[in-house]
């Protein structure tokens, strides 16, 4: 995983929380993936990235109790950090595809 | 995570996973992981199926181990355990120091085997020794306030004997400085509930027993007096492990009755599963009901009694003494010992009196070889500590801090102490597994034994010590400021200066070995010769072609009991291929429990002395034919001995004819016995002299005050439990099947136990010396090897370092014979000292072993001088290899490697 950049995993991971609304849980998360990208998603995988990234900086958690489960969740949001990332990653990565995507198509 | 738990939740994570959670995973994260797997699941279940998302469940866990400790290892900060993010830091530094140190190790597999090998060997059995110790002799007995338990027994000279029922009612009815006093009998009963017959053990017991020991019933109650009145309904309580197997363990068992040799018993109360040493090996415990005493014997009860807070063992005594003083003139026409009295000691003594010697001489041995282990692998540390002096110095020279090499010396010891733990505590976990399956027959409060915290912190402590000698004696030697890793910088790895300090080290740990190996190896020497002895007694029977069993009828008193018997003896006898067949209440060499006291009509037992004792059995003819016990003088039991005759007829063995009657004929000599003098009592005649048995052990150890022993017939003195003794014309054990039908068409219901041959009684009487024999054999032949092995290695060691020397010797015209001298002496000397030590050492400590001795002193010169021939022999043979090899070094050679 890269050190100074976001890894492919992680950068799944950050995409699903926004789709997500830009916060959420790992639950959701994985759910999320799983739909995505049809392959089964080792949860302590999630778990461990998702500290990951807080660590990075690109995310933030707060723990909450559950009324009705009464179970206690750590919710994830994207930092401005991680949103900057995002996007400087994704113009990266657009600026590569340009005029590819035809080329692609037909396979 | 308590929701995991409920029925329908998901699998419970398996034990590897719960480890990497403990370990990798803070707490609070720990349970946010398993709850949000658990949801996770919850969604699966409903979208694939609970068979499909339990699958699904499992491999996720299965991911957790690895996951996690990938996590933990490349420093994720998350995954830790502690506040600071320098743990995983810390551990991944460690890591790379144990994959350092492991292959470190790696490079020589034989001196890291051999090193874990003995110090696991001597620390396992040292734990597991540690751990019989503690539960069957240091450990207070498991009763509440079980220090003021004492046993109350009857003086007789040295010995300590059984009360009667007059001796018992006597001190519960005059004694004021015990809070209670019970009785309790030892015995077998025939049990018989629902079609099923079987033997039990059985523990009679006054009904204020339990509640003196503070015991109490798990199912039911334990008894209240009314039990034990006389006429009463019986009842009794029953062990867990009875209650179990025989009454199904169902609380309706309370209540239920039980047959115990012909009389029911209602089973009121079921003990728990853990009980005290007194109650351990018993099954059932009915209530005893003393009937008033019309004489002074016999002697059946042992008793215990709470000391009352405030008054101490002394008063106690002398009270029962006093006791024993005041109640004296009521038995005085049947009983005329003034002089035996009572005494107490402690229940624990007791209880556990005659282990102690036993544990004491294994303890020692466990902790010898202990010992030499340790030093073994100190030595080997020492050596390869010196061969590592240039390796070391070459890494010290690009750089390698002290602090670091210190480090990596410490990790390597902390492997090996740490390998040598864990193989030692397996060991110890299987050993001691052993001794619990044994249980209590073999020792006393066997279940009490465990592998608990206390067992593992002392194996932790031996490890520690181990680590520290392991760690400590190399880095020292590495690191002290004048043999230090400077010096051997300079002296480019060969400069033997720092070499003689480690050279005087190893010479003082051989001398040390040798030490430690004399007394073990002399006790086991002692052991070993002792056993040859014993297995050379003669039990006095032929045990050839022998076959024995216990039948144990109901303790009726009626006289179909005789005729029962005499009719079992003549059908086996006209089984084909018995040649003899007998029985006798006891079976040589140990199974005999009655001893009587007697007193001669013509030579009266002075008033204010001790009647002497005698080995009471009751026999038929058959029995002495069979046992090929011959008859020296009168005759033997015959038609002539019928109930209707005034005197009761005996035969006595040669010991009792000479003790009593020396130089003179026993034949029509009569005597009383038990004290029982009343007009109504029958007076014993001797109508024949027979031939030794060994009756009392086959060391004798069990004789006491017995004089002799003096047989009776069952044709005049009851008895309803017997063994059977049949003599055959080829193998015994072929018989068994016809002698079952015998007994079956005389008595179904006659459970036949205890089935041995002439062989195996004589073999179970010797297997408790053998085996301790063996055992101490064996640690000393383990700690002999060790101390081979250590001077072997410190004088080949010797040899391969001074090559040069010995090369340049040879070469200026030295003779090999002088070299191979010179490295014998090496050698031979600091052997020679640590046996001149070890010999002291072992004339002081082998007395206490002298208990456990059968026809050898514990100073014995042959088995000493035969010790110190061994030890001089093993010490020659391993010097010799080396100094032959120094003896042939070749000097062009050695020069032109220069």
């Amino acid at each position: 995983m890269g050190r100074g950049g976001i890894g492919e995993f992680e950068h799944q991971i950050m995409l699903a929380i926004l789709q997500q609304g830009g916060e959420s849980y790992s639950v959701p998360i994985v759910l999320e993936l799983e739909e995505r990208a049809a392959r089964e998603v080792t949860q302590a995988a999630v778990f461990i990235v998702l500290r990951r990234l807080e660590e990075k900086g690109l995310l933030r958690s707060r723990m909450e109790a559950g009324e009705e489960s009464g179970r206690t969740r750590r919710y994830f949001r994207i930092t401005a950090l991680g949103m900057r990332q995002l996007r400087e990653s994704r113009r990266a990565l657009l600026r590569l595809w340009e005029g590819l995507d035809t080329a692609l198509d037909e396979g | 995570m308590g929701d995991l738990e409920k029925p329908e939740g998901p699998p419970r994570p398996g034990w590897l996973v719960r480890l990497a959670l403990r370990w990798l995973v803070p707490a609070a994260e720990r349970a946010t992981l398993l709850s949000e797997l658990r949801e996770l699941w919850e969604k699966r279940v409903a979208r694939e199926g609970a068979t499909a998302a339990g699958r699904w469940y499992r491999r996720q866990l299965r991911s957790y181990p690895v996951r996690l400790l990938r996590a933990r290892l490349s420093g994720e900060r998350a995954i830790r355990s502690g506040g600071s993010g320098e743990g995983a830091g810390w551990l991944a530094g460690a890591a790379a120091e144990v994959r350092h140190a492991l292959r470190g190790w790696g490079r020589s597999p034989v001196l890291a085997a051999t090193i874990v090998l003995t110090f696991g060997l001597g620390l396992g059995a040292s734990t597991a020794m540690y751990a019989v110790v503690r539960a069957v002799v240091l450990d207070p007995l498991p009763y509440e306030g079980g220090d003021r338990l004492l046993r109350i027994y009857h003086a007789v000279g040295a010995n300590r004997w059984n009360l009667s029922v007059a001796d018992f009612t006597a001190i519960a009815a005059q004694q004021t400085r015990f809070d209670g006093v019970a009785a309790y009998t030892t015995g077998e009963r025939t049990l018989v509930s629902d079609d099923v017959v079987e033997r039990v053990r059985v523990r009679g017991v006054t009904t204020g027993f339990f509640e003196l020991l503070g015991e109490r019933a798990q199912t039911g109650r334990t008894f209240v007096a009314a039990d034990g009145v006389p006429g009463a309904p019986r009842t009794a309580v029953v062990s867990w492990g009875f209650w179990q197997r025989s009454l199904g363990g169902a609380a309706t068992a309370v209540g239920r009755s039980i047959r115990l040799d012909g009389q029911d018993h209602v089973v009121i109360g079921v003990l728990p599963r853990a009980v005290g040493p007194l109650e351990e090996r018993f099954e059932v415990f009915p209530a005893l009901q003393l009937e008033p005493p019309t004489r002074k014997g016999p002697f059946l009860f042992q008793v215990v009694g709470r000391l009352r807070t405030g008054t101490d063992t002394a008063a106690a005594a002398a009270e029962l003494r006093a006791i024993n003083r005041r109640i004296f003139p009521i038995w005085q026409a049947g009983w005329q010992d003034s002089t035996s009295t009572w005494g107490v000691m402690p229940l624990d003594e007791a209880v556990i009196g005659r282990f102690r010697p036993i544990l004491l001489v294994l303890s020692g041995a466990v902790a010898l070889l202990l010992l030499v282990a340790a030093t073994n692998a100190a030595g080997l540390l020492t050596a390869r500590a010196t061969q590592r002096r240039h390796e070391l110095s070459t890494r010290a020279a690009l750089g390698a801090t002290r602090t670091r090499l210190v480090r990596l010396l410490v990790t390597e010891s902390l492997l090996l102490a740490l390998a040598g733990a864990a193989l030692g505590i397996g060991l110890a976990a299987l050993a001691l597994r052993a001794v619990r399956a044994a249980g209590p027959d073999l020792l006393p409060r066997a279940g009490a034994i465990a592998l608990d915290a206390g067992v593992l912190g002392f194996a932790a402590l031996l490890a520690g010590a181990g680590l520290a000698i392991f760690g400590l004696i190399p880095a020292l030697q590495l690191l002290a400021p004048r043999a230090g890793i400077a010096q051997a910088l300079r002296g480019g790895g060969r400069t033997t200066t720092g070499a003689t300090s480690a050279q005087r080290m190893r010479r003082a740990l051989v001398a040390s070995q040798f030490a430690i190996v004399v007394p073990l190896l002399a006790g086991a020497a002692l052991l070993v010769n002792s056993f040859l002895h014993l297995q050379r007694v003669d039990p006095g029977f032929d045990r050839a072609q022998l076959l024995t069993m216990y039948l144990a009828r109901a303790d009726e008193r009626d006289p179909a009991q005789a005729l029962f018997w005499q009719q079992l003896v003549e059908r086996v006898e006209a089984l084909p291929g018995v040649v003899a067949a007998g029985v006798a209440s006891g079976r040589a060499p140990r199974d005999v429990n009655d001893t009587n006291n007697f007193d001669p009509v013509d030579r009266p037992t002075p008033v204010g002395s001790a009647e002497p004792g005698a080995v009471w059995l009751v026999a038929t003819p058959g029995y002495f034919d069979a046992l090929g016990i011959r008859l020296i003088e009168g005759r033997m039991f015959d038609a002539r001995d019928t109930p209707d005759m005034d005197d009761t007829s005996v035969l006595v063995d040669r010991t009792w004819a000479e003790n009593v009657y020396p130089g003179e004929s026993a034949i029509g000599r009569r005597f009383y016995e038990g004290g029982c003098k009343a007009p109504e009592c029958s007076v014993m005649s001797v109508v024949g002299v027979v031939e030794d048995v060994r009756y009392l052990g086959l060391d004798d150890a069990l004789r006491g005050t017995a004089v002799g022993t003096v047989y009776v017939s069952p044709a005049q003195w009851f008895g309803s439990s017997y063994y059977l003794f049949v003599r055959s014309t080829a193998d015994p054990l072929a018989l068994l099947g016809s002698i079952r039908t015998v007994v079956r068409a005389l008595d179904p219901a006659l459970p036949i136990t205890q089935v041995a041959t002439g062989d195996d009684v004589v073999d179970a009487a010797l297997a408790a010396p053998r085996n301790l024999a063996g055992v101490v054999a064996a640690f000393a032949a383990v700690a002999l090897a060790l101390a081979m092995i250590g001077i072997y290695g410190v004088l080949s060691y010797f040899v391969h370092e001074q090559r040069r020397d010995i090369g340049i010797r040879l070469a200026l015209g030295g003779r090999p014979r002088a070299v191979l001298a010179l490295v014998l002496e090496r050698g031979m000397k600091p052997a020679a000292l640590g046996m001149a030590v070890g010999f002291a050492v072992a004339l002081a400590v082998t007395r206490f072993s002298a208990r456990l001795l059968y026809g050898v002193s514990p100073h014995d010169p042959a088995t000493l001088a035969t010790v110190a021939l061994v030890m001089l022999a093993t010490a020659l043979a391993a010097c010799w290899l080396p100094a032959w090899d120094a003896a042939r070094v070749d000097p062009a050679r050695v020069l032109r490697e220069e």
